[in-house]
């Protein structure tokens, strides 16, 4: 009798899928609950989904369910949270009592957060609802179970999530590259083991979302790109983006890009036929418009902010201010520059955007040694000048518009979290950025060590060269698992 | 014959793994348990003679030293005693002496005479025996749930920073501690033994499938 076999093209990356889904399923039930950020505020909206059928109230006087609080406060986690001086509850005792205080509880006990509170309310509840929309599929599944029950299915159910972002960045590099499944491999493989990727998607967090779907899109941005514009493949595209829009905020940043990619597709496709290639981009956008319409529409008649609250900082954009702001971010501070805050590091970019972007986990208290992070800092360095150098080899032409569709994609994300920040930060209302904003990029690093690895013009110093990788991005993760199981448990 | 990208992911894990396993063996964990209360502020103030309790404290895993944060007002730090007594009846469980000298907004560890056993409540209590003052850190009331401090019988809203510790053990001597404390307040299938398999198959298990998908994908010939 003959097995299951995958076919050959596709087996490097089933083998790493598995090998992804192990590593999220480790992370989704090491970490204790609450302790990802914002994770109260995210399974608080989607318990209210779930059990009120509607979102997060603006007004009301209970933030979250009185199940949520009890479980939260026999775990300890607010004591837990950023504070690397607590551990979370180790009592048999407790948790027998929890056990006992749980069962006691009214079905009403799962329905009674309103979202809204004393303490400012969930400050999740200004989020689209799309990923806890998904979230209720584990949640229902184990609707019999105790709070803990749905609580890690829904974190596992979320870090499969990071296997779709992996397959999509596989494919991404399969369109440019397809006969090179080593670095398709690779490229796939900085996705499912980025540790903080890896640590986030598996939380609950809509983040595991917009990633994947940030994921798909760069994949359909670039196959639209390289092939040209067809009704199936910018309806897709479009569809991506309103998946990730309707996600998070954080989402509008594909749609510069996504329409530079439908006018470079409706080019690429149109010699001859531009009126009917015109028509072929708009039809598409339907696909991001109607959705992402109905959304807004659906927000201001139920007087709800559309985006996220931290985008909706009021203070106004003072131009020297922002570029010293900006200066100071990335390069050491300047005499007669306004210094930023206290309360930002020496050199924010190497805090936020290296170590916050490969590891620091909990909320925030837990990071990679140093070491790890000098060595994944120069790898991410030499990729992408390896992945610049590339662009100007082989098919310049269509390197070029690729490059331009991912930089602008790139470019309108952190530039918008620098504004968002700005904004926050003329506000004095402290230090917004991190790495983990940054993670819906991790395609591009991929690829960028994809095509960084490219370089290398002898097959044996390539395959080295994927192999290290590889292996470095399975030490870093399981370093990840290490060190976060130590500060909790040891 | 392995192909050269299964060879250098082998290396690389191997020796990834080996200075993890280094580090795991050599990182000594004296944790027993602690309250989780930042030192934020101060918790108690103790003049010369002056006694502060933190009261019940549930005791997960047995502990013979205590490290206590102190502020001394500038000054080198008086002598004073951490003393345990049981919550229900004020019997002595055991007692430790820190010397004088200490400086200020320091940690100090004040070994026990005798270990205390767990699964009891116990308060524990820092007493000051010098001549100067001594300020005992802590937070607000709410950071220990379950328990607060006493200064001279009368209740404070505030808990003291205070964390138990143990004879010191290698980091890899207490993965089985570690999976058993990670089991708690998990899904009911879910006990130690899911760790063991999930550390069998993130050690064993990935790097197989890593290296069989190298392999599988090193079929690579197009310059």
């Amino acid at each position: 009798m003959r097995g299951f076999r995958v076919g050959e093209p596709y087996r490097p990356l089933a083998l790493l899928l598995i090998a992804g889904a192990i590593v999220g399923i480790a992370w989704a039930l090491l970490v204790p609950a609450w302790q990802a950020p914002d994770e109260p505020a995210h399974f608080g909206y989607a318990q209210t989904l779930a059990e009120q059928g509607r979102l997060p109230a603006a007004e009301g006087d209970k933030r979250f369910s009185t199940e949520q609080e009890l479980a939260a406060e026999a775990v300890e986690s607010d004591q837990l949270a950023a504070n690397p001086l607590a551990r979370p509850e180790w009592s048999e005792e407790e948790y027998e009592r929890w056990r006992a205080q749980q069962a006691a509880l009214d079905p009403g006990d799962r329905a009674d957060g309103d979202g809204a509170g004393p303490e400012g309310g969930n400050s999740a509840r200004t989020n689209p609802p799309l990923y806890y929309a998904y979230e209720l599929v584990p949640y229902y599944v184990a609707s019999a179970g105790d709070l803990f029950d749905r609580y890690y299915l829904m974190r596992i159910w979320s870090a499969l999530l990071l296997l779709v972002a992996a397959a999509a960045t596989w494919a991404l590099v399969r369109e440019l590259a397809p006969n090179r499944p080593l670095l398709q491999l690779v490229a796939a493989a900085v996705v499912a083991l980025q540790p903080m990727a890896a640590f986030v998607g598996s939380s609950i967090n809509p983040d595991a979302l917009l990633v994947a779907s940030f994921a798909v899109a760069l994949w359909l941005g670039v196959r639209v790109i390289c092939r040209g514009l067809t009704l199936a493949a910018g309806t897709a595209l479009c569809a991506a983006t309103a998946v990730a829009i309707l996600t998070k905020a954080t989402g509008y940043a594909l749609v510069p890009g996504v329409l530079l990619a439908l006018g470079l597709g409706a080019w690429r496709a149109g010699v001859g036929a531009r009126v009917g290639s015109l028509a072929r981009a708009a039809l598409p956008l339907l696909a991001l418009a109607v959705p992402v319409g109905a959304w807004l529409v659906y927000a201001r008649a139920s007087s709800r902010p559309a985006v996220n609250q931290v985008a909706a900082a009021d203070a106004g954009i003072d131009h020297p201010g922002l570029f010293s702001y900006i200066w100071q971010f990335y390069l050491p501070h300047l005499p007669g520059q306004l210094p930023l805050p206290t309360n930002y590091p020496s050199l924010p970019a190497l805090e936020f955007w290296l170590k916050g972007f490969w590891g620091k986990f909990g909320w925030l208290e837990i990071e990679l040694p140093n070491a790890l992070f000098a060595v994944l800092g120069t790898v991410t360095a030499l990729a992408l000048i390896g992945a610049l150098v590339r662009v100007f080899r082989g098919d310049r032409g269509r390197n070029l518009r690729v490059a331009a569709f991912l930089a602008l994609v790139a470019a309108t994300l952190v530039g918008g979290l620098h504004l968002t920040e700005y904004r926050i930060l003329a506000g004095e209302n402290g230090v917004f950025n991190q790495g983990r904003y940054l993670l819906p990029l991790v395609p591009v690093v991929g690829l960028a060590c994809a095509a960084a690895l490219s370089l290398l013009t002898r097959e044996r110093w390539r395959a080295v060269g994927a192999g290290a990788l590889v292996g470095l991005l399975f030490v870093a993760q399981v370093t990840a698992l290490a060190v976060v199981g130590a500060r909790f448990y040891a | 014959m392995r192909s050269w990208a299964v060879r250098s992911f082998l290396a690389v894990a191997a020796v990834g793994l080996v200075c993890l396993l280094v580090v795991a063996a050599t990182d000594e964990r004296d944790l027993a348990f602690t309250l989780g209360v930042a030192p934020g502020g101060v918790a108690a103030d103790l003049p010369p003679g002056g006694r502060a309790c933190q009261t019940p404290v549930a005791v997960p895993a047995a502990f013979d030293g205590v490290e206590v944060k102190l502020g001394t007002h500038r000054r080198p730090g008086p002598p004073f005693e951490v003393e345990v007594v049981a919550s229900d009846g004020g019997q002595t469980v055991a007692t430790g002496r820190a010397a004088a000298g200490y400086p200020d907004n320091t940690v100090v560890e004040v070994e026990l005479a005798r270990e205390v056993p767990a699964g009891s409540d116990v308060d524990v209590c820092v007493a000051n025996r010098g001549r100067g003052d001594l300020a005992v850190y802590g937070g607000p009331e709410l950071a220990k749930r379950g328990s607060g401090v006493r200064v001279g019988g009368n209740d404070v809203p505030t808990d003291m920073t205070l964390v138990f510790t143990r004879p010191g053990s290698s980091a890899a001597s207490l993965l089985p501690t570690v999976f058993d404390r990670a089991a708690l307040f998990r899904p009911g299938w879910v006990g130690a033994w899911v760790f063991w398999l999930l550390a069998g198959l993130v050690l064993l298990a990935v790097p197989g499938l890593l290296a069989g998908a190298l392999r599988s994908g090193n079929k690579d010939t197009r310059g």
